[in-house]
């Protein structure tokens, strides 16, 4: 309907009266312009706030510390938090003359598979929004769930939760659902910004960002809107804004590319950040034997269930990169590993033994096993595989439409780390963007240099 | 009031790997750095030198005695070129494609990569280069071996009817 406008409120917009009376002026603003808005709420507040979602997580999860709880009871006591968020947004706005009608997520209409705590929204039927908004009330939906679709060998009606961004993907799929005239995700910030404003101070608000931009933007680090929200805003072609609950500044307009108002082609958006992670580098010299390797090492870590990510290869080695949560499992894995490698393509018998070996302090196992492959050395070639392990580091990246065909971005990023003595690790590129691995220690002067470099302070897209 | 689409739009993408796409006529150029105090300024003098050239690169790879990247094989010789001008000498390969493995959030994605290799494996593919961001995996293979690779990518993956 061309007159819906889908409002959502995150945690920080719904956390004391104060906010919410700031939220419910959004609302009756859109009311005022003779739009109909449909509200969706996160829970109140973040870790700590009694009805946050990760306050309610972690009483299940107190209950016995030895015990998991399942994950349908989980997502029944997590889909509380939206709940009483959306009954308190909804009274807010009663009190202040509004016609509100808080709704849960399957009163909503929305429709989910059984991936319980992540799951994915196979449909919204919303026949019990229309009907509010036909009463001239404002439908308050509660973000971040929805419950299973009846039929099939699913359970009727379960309490399902989205995981990851789930209230912004509520409202971009109620926005869809609706043929809304646009989408409106107000956070703490004034839109999407060109760095983290808490390292850059002067971090500019685009006023104008293309969807593939904001893709790369969230991805890479920026909390600012959900990517699967933002995905379906872009495939039902549902224009969506990024707004503050507490400034009358306009926002940003996610658009599509080639859309209006029409960002430059080939630009640099802004500067992000992400994880924290620790790189391997492993060194191989056998070229011929250098695949097989390779591939057990990735057969090794897809059982253990470690991503790896900024995977690369030179003639003789392997690198790639790891969250540090998962640093000591990755490293007992390789530590020590041997890999036998056959004399012929059907590797019988082996000819060489592989045996993976990191510096003193991390290399307990190869210690361990390397004195048991000598008796074997008289007939196999016992090679060690010297490894490296660069521990802290995490990913700067510089948002560049476009740079695939416009030479010179990675010389700029290049020569402004170097010229502060800021080691590049390792470079990641896509068709959006060129991201680096840094010394953690070095975050904040890489992001701020980089802001600089590319003249992001102050732009206005 | 307008109607609505009832019941079974499918709001969210599929989650996974959800297309395989081949780029072919590219190279790999692979330039000897050394692992000592003047690292920085010879990768410095490559990436201001290819700029100057104005030749876009991709894959941007820095290892412990070496960088690679890819170009597009039409500017391999202004790569080569360019390369020899910072100082430095270039050994490229060409007639490579480079193979997209598409796939929403793939960092979070446990065992795509290793699926991936194995298949490129199984198609009798040897993997040159590789790079990823948070919605691809990219290796780079002969370009003779890019059909047969896609095809075996495409099984792997459950994609044979989507993507052809």
């Amino acid at each position: 309907m061309a007159d819906i406008v889908v409002q959502k409120f995150g945690g920080t917009s719904v956390d004391r009266d104060e906010h919410r009376r700031l939220a419910a002026r959004k609302v009756m603003a859109v009311r005022e312009a003779g739009m109909r808005p449909v509200v969706v709420v996160s829970a109140i507040g973040r870790r700590g706030a009694p009805y946050a979602t990760d306050t309610l997580r972690d009483c299940l999860n107190g209950i016995d510390p030895s015990f998991t709880p399942n994950l349908r009871e989980m997502d029944v006591m997590m889909a509380c938090g939206e709940l009483i968020s959306t009954a308190v947004m909804a009274v807010t706005l009663q009190s202040m003359g509004v016609p509100a009608v808080a709704l849960s997520g399957g009163q909503a209409g929305i429709e989910t598979d059984t991936s319980f705590g992540s799951a994915r929204i196979l449909g919204v039927t919303p026949q019990a929004i229309l009907d509010a908004v036909e009463r001239n009330e404002v439908p308050v939906v509660c973000g971040f769930q929805g419950v299973t679709r009846c039929g099939g060998l699913a359970p009727h009606g379960d309490i399902t939760t989205l995981g990851r961004g789930g209230s912004d993907t509520t409202a971009s799929a109620l926005g869809a659902a609706l043929h809304a005239a646009r989408v409106e995700i107000y956070t703490d910030v004034d839109g999407v910004k060109t760095a983290d404003p808490d390292m850059v101070p002067n971090a500019a608000t685009l006023d104008v960002c293309t969807y593939p931009e904001l893709f790369e933007i969230t991805h890479l680090g920026a909390q600012v809107v959900h990517p699967r929200a933002a995905e379906i805003a872009m495939d039902y072609g549902i224009p969506l804004w990024v707004k503050s609950t507490f400034s009358d500044h306009p926002g940003t307009c996610i658009v599509p590319e080639g859309g209006e108002p029409s960002p430059t082609q080939s630009r640099v958006t802004g500067i992000t950040h992400s994880g924290r992670g620790v790189f391997f580098r492993i060194q191989i010299d056998n070229e011929v034997h250098k695949p097989q390797i390779e591939q057990e090492v990735y057969r090794l870590m897809g059982r253990a269930g470690i991503n790896m990510y900024m995977v690369s290869f030179s003639e003789n080695s392997l690198s790639f990169a790891v969250n540090r949560d998962l640093y000591h499992r990755a490293q007992d894995l390789l530590d020590g590993m041997v890999v036998p490698i056959g004399s012929n393509p059907n590797n019988q018998p082996a000819s060489h033994f592989y045996i993976f070996k990191f510096a003193k302090g991390l290399d307990l196992a190869y210690s361990a096993q390397r004195p048991l492959l000598r008796p074997v050395e008289s007939f196999i070639e016992v090679v060690d595989v010297p490894g490296e392990v660069f521990e802290n580091v995490t990913m700067v990246s510089v948002v560049a439409s476009g740079h695939r065909h416009t030479p010179g971005v990675m010389s700029a990023i290049f020569e402004t780390l170097d010229a502060a003595g800021i080691p590049i690790i390792q470079v990641a590129d896509s068709t959006m963007s060129i991201s680096c691995l840094v010394p953690e220690a070095n975050l904040e002067q890489a992001v701020r240099l980089l802001h600089d470099a590319f003249g992001l302070s102050g732009t206005q897209a | 009031m307008d109607s609505i689409p009832q019941g079974h739009l499918s709001f969210e993408r599929e989650r996974g790997v959800s297309g395989i796409e081949i780029s072919p006529g590219v190279a790999h150029l692979t330039v000897a750095i050394g692992d000592g105090s003047g690292r920085s300024g010879q990768l410095s003098k490559l990436f201001q030198s290819l700029a100057k050239a104005a030749v876009p690169i991709f894959l941007i790879k820095l290892h412990a005695t070496s960088a690679t990247f890819a170009v597009e094989t039409a500017s391999v010789d202004a790569a080569v070129a360019a390369v020899s001008a910072s100082g430095l000498r270039a050994a490229s390969r060409q007639g490579l494609a480079l193979v997209s493995i598409h796939a929403s959030n793939v960092r979070d994605l446990t065992g795509v990569m290793v699926k991936a290799v194995d298949a490129l494996h199984e198609a009798g593919a040897r993997l040159y280069g590789a790079g990823d961001s948070h919605s691809s995996i990219q290796c780079l293979i002969e370009g003779s071996a890019a059909d047969r690779s896609a095809a075996r990518l495409r099984r792997t993956f459950g994609l044979e009817r989507a993507d052809g």
